[in-house]
């Protein structure tokens, strides 16, 4: 009668000590996976804000750059950038950047197309150059650029 | 050892041997996994500090061309690192080189500046050495001409 009821505890003790085993096994697992998420929720993120924001200055910048004439509209919140007979309006709306291309001889109000997600978007004559700054998650960078004719920015 | 003894023991090894398999499957099963834990956790690790990294000369290129933009105008480092970092500690400012802080406190970018003065003006020309963690992470050339008539 004892041997059997030692038998039976050894039993119950190797049955809970492989459940404690695989409960610490799937524990780990998850752990990983969470690590795992949360590393690529913030590399993930990094890159949006980076490139997102730094895509969007290089953008605007090589347009201004490859532009014969370049003006300030909506208060800074876009510009018209006239190229031959083709003008561009960049503007900020809505929490997107959005581009227009139309011959510069019959322009509409269409807003264009959206380009870019961001926050916001600020362009600034400062001195020769043009100030870009743009705004997206929380976080500003600025760039400096002057058109390819210094004397007319 | 009677015969019933031994028979007894031969039964309860038998008995046995399922569980203590399980449990050294079980352990052997484990080892690996925590082997391959943590080989994976290095590598989350390295991908993280791999993209800090790309961000930071993501950032850097970005100051860099601004910096070029404006330097390319005025042939004046210490105005042009003025207007883009508004809150930069400067560590050493002499004709030939200008070393700054940047307001993140990492990253330190250094200007090593080259004039040559000619009847017609002065040709100016920078390279700008950004380092963090003291090693560079990135280095750009410009040059500046400032007509004659601007630079008296």
């Amino acid at each position: 009668m004892k041997k059997y009821r030692n038998k039976s505890l050894s039993e119950s003790i190797g049955t809970v000590g492989s459940m404690l085993l695989f409960m610490l096994f799937a524990g780990c697992t998850l752990m990983i996976i969470a690590v795992a998420a949360g590393t690529y929720s913030r590399i993930s993120d990094n890159f949006d804000k980076t490139f997102g924001a730094s895509s969007a200055l290089r953008y605007i910048s090589n347009k201004i750059k490859s532009s014969e004439n370049a003006e300030i509209i909506n208060g800074g919140d876009g510009i018209r950038l006239e190229s031959g007979s083709i003008t561009n309006v960049i503007c900020f709306y809505d929490g997107g950047l959005y581009e227009n291309s139309m011959a510069t001889d019959s322009p509409n109000d269409y807003k264009g197309e959206r380009i870019f997600e961001l926050s916001g978007l600020e362009i600034a004559s400062d001195g020769g150059w043009y100030k870009i700054t743009v705004v997206l998650n929380g976080e500003e960078s600025s760039t400096y650029v002057r058109r390819g004719d210094f004397s007319e920015a | 050892m009677s015969e019933e003894v031994i028979f007894l023991k031969l039964k309860n090894n038998v008995s046995r041997r399922p569980i203590n398999l399980f449990f050294a499957e079980i352990i052997i099963v484990l080892l690996f996994f925590s082997i391959s834990g943590a080989v994976i956790l290095r590598v989350f690790a390295a991908a993280d500090e791999k993209s800090r990294k790309t961000a930071q000369l993501e950032n850097v290129i970005i100051y860099a061309q601004s910096l070029a933009e404006l330097y390319s105008g005025t042939g004046d480092i210490e105005k042009c690192a003025e207007k883009v970092w508004t809150n930069a500690i400067v560590r050493e400012s002499t004709p030939e080189h200008v070393s700054i802080y940047l307001p993140d406190e990492k990253t330190t970018f250094d200007a090593y500046e080259q004039s040559e003065k000619t009847a017609a003006g002065e040709l100016s020309t920078l390279k700008m050495v950004f380092s963090a963690e003291g090693s560079e992470i990135y280095t750009l050339s410009c040059k500046a001409y400032i007509s004659g008539e601007e630079s008296l």
